[in-house]
């Protein structure tokens, strides 16, 4: 064992050096993964109405969504109907996404950064196709996993609801 | 005078097989007689005995003092060292420099020893990086922010990492009216709402732009996207 010795600790720098090859080699590896991994989301169209009526069962599956129509001044809602499917989101940073809505506008969202609270910072904005005004220009402190609600507009006898949620965790 | 008849002597084989104790008991009687007459036969006897004497007091003494007997070639050694040291110091030939199997004369390809002992020595080498990198990259996992484990909150008194709701940094509602609130979700988490009023601003901004132009009061909400 003594006689090895020698033979041991002229190697150890060796491995020390494949160690922290191997360290970094991972550390790349994993950070281009976490940079490269888009953030998950959906939008969701929903036609409200203070006609009493049902609501979307397929709500039932976005909680999060579903509470905000429990609570006042959204409650005066009597049905809830959803428009379509969601629209499944794989957001990149700092590069926009469009989603068509219903009446003929375009939603365009883009995460500019991640705040390091875990927040994102989200610029969202409405506009008519082919003219150059805005209906809104925002920019939201979004919570993954937590709704963002932009509504107001009228559509069919209702009123439209756009349910944004990016970062999604089970059950949000 | 009378010549007795010499005796035949025995063969060495038969001999050994006597002193052995071999041979047959019928005879090692007439064997020992024959000896009498053969005085040269029995000093071979005497001398294999005192031969297996010395050999048995070796052996024992060998077993039974293996340390002192190591020690004395140890000592022995040393004493031959330094009595041999200078004579060889004296006959230590200069340093040469002897001729590597690369530059052998008549080898085309000469076998890179050296360069193969290398190569031997990082394969593993680079094996251990590629295998701590793997360690590693399960140990830590993918970089995220630790708040991306968000939870909604499951109680009162719960102190959260990050806002409980989404919080509006700019609203800018264009050519039309517009206001921000919260509800709450069913855990107390707010969920903010951006309501967009029915009620058109003006259609054309650049109209709206020249009516209010000097009227310090009333801020335009016209904003052209460029």
């Amino acid at each position: 064992m003594i006689a090895r010795l020698p033979r041991l600790a002229r190697q150890l720098p060796a491995f020390m050096l494949s160690w922290l090859m191997g360290g970094l080699i991972a550390a790349s590896l994993t950070h281009s993964a976490y940079a490269q991994e888009p953030i998950a989301g959906r939008v969701i169209i929903m036609v409200a109405s203070e006609k009493p009526g049902r609501v979307d069962p397929r709500l039932s599956a976005i909680p999060s969504l579903l509470a905000a129509f429990k609570k006042a001044p959204l409650n005066a809602y009597q049905s809830i109907e959803m428009e379509g499917q969601p629209t499944a989101l794989r957001m990149r940073l700092k590069k926009a996404e469009e989603v068509e809505l219903p009446n003929g506008r375009k939603l365009r969202l883009e995460v500019e950064k991640i705040n390091t609270d875990g927040t994102f910072l989200v610029s969202a904005s409405l506009q008519r196709p082919g003219q150059n005004k805005y209906t809104l220009l925002l920019r939201v402190t979004e919570v993954p996993g937590k709704p963002f609600i932009v509504a107001g507009q009228p559509y069919k006898g209702g009123t439209l609801f756009i349910g944004v949620i990016l970062g999604e965790t089970k059950g949000s | 005078m009378t010549q007795q008849p010499r005796e035949t002597p025995p063969s060495d084989e038969t001999l050994q097989h006597y002193f052995d104790g071999l041979l047959a008991e019928a005879e090692v009687e007439p064997f020992e007689e024959r000896l009498k007459h053969l005085p040269a036969e029995r000093a071979k006897l005497d001398a294999m005995a005192q031969i297996r004497e010395q050999l048995r007091a070796a052996a024992a003494a060998e077993v039974l003092d293996a340390e002192s007997l190591f020690r004395g070639i140890q000592s022995r050694l040393a004493k031959d060292a330094k009595e041999t040291q200078p004579e060889m110091l004296s006959a230590t030939p200069p340093l040469a420099l002897l001729q590597g199997g690369a530059e052998r004369v008549g080898d085309e390809h000469p076998a890179p020893k050296a360069k193969a002992k290398i190569y031997s020595m990082w394969w593993p080498v680079a094996g251990m990086g590629v295998a701590a990198a793997v360690l590693l990259s399960f140990l830590v996992g993918p970089l995220r922010p630790a708040t991306w484990s968000y939870a909604p909150s499951q109680g009162e008194g719960e102190q959260l990492t990050m806002p409980i709701g989404s919080e509006v940094m700019e609203a800018d509602f264009g050519d039309r009216t517009g206001t921000v609130f919260d509800v709450e979700d069913e855990v107390g988490d707010r969920i903010l709402v951006v309501w967009i009023d029915d009620n058109e601003v003006d259609e054309d901004p650049q109209e709206q732009a020249v009516e209010e132009l000097g009227d310090e009061e009333e801020d335009s909400d016209e904003v052209v996207v460029q």
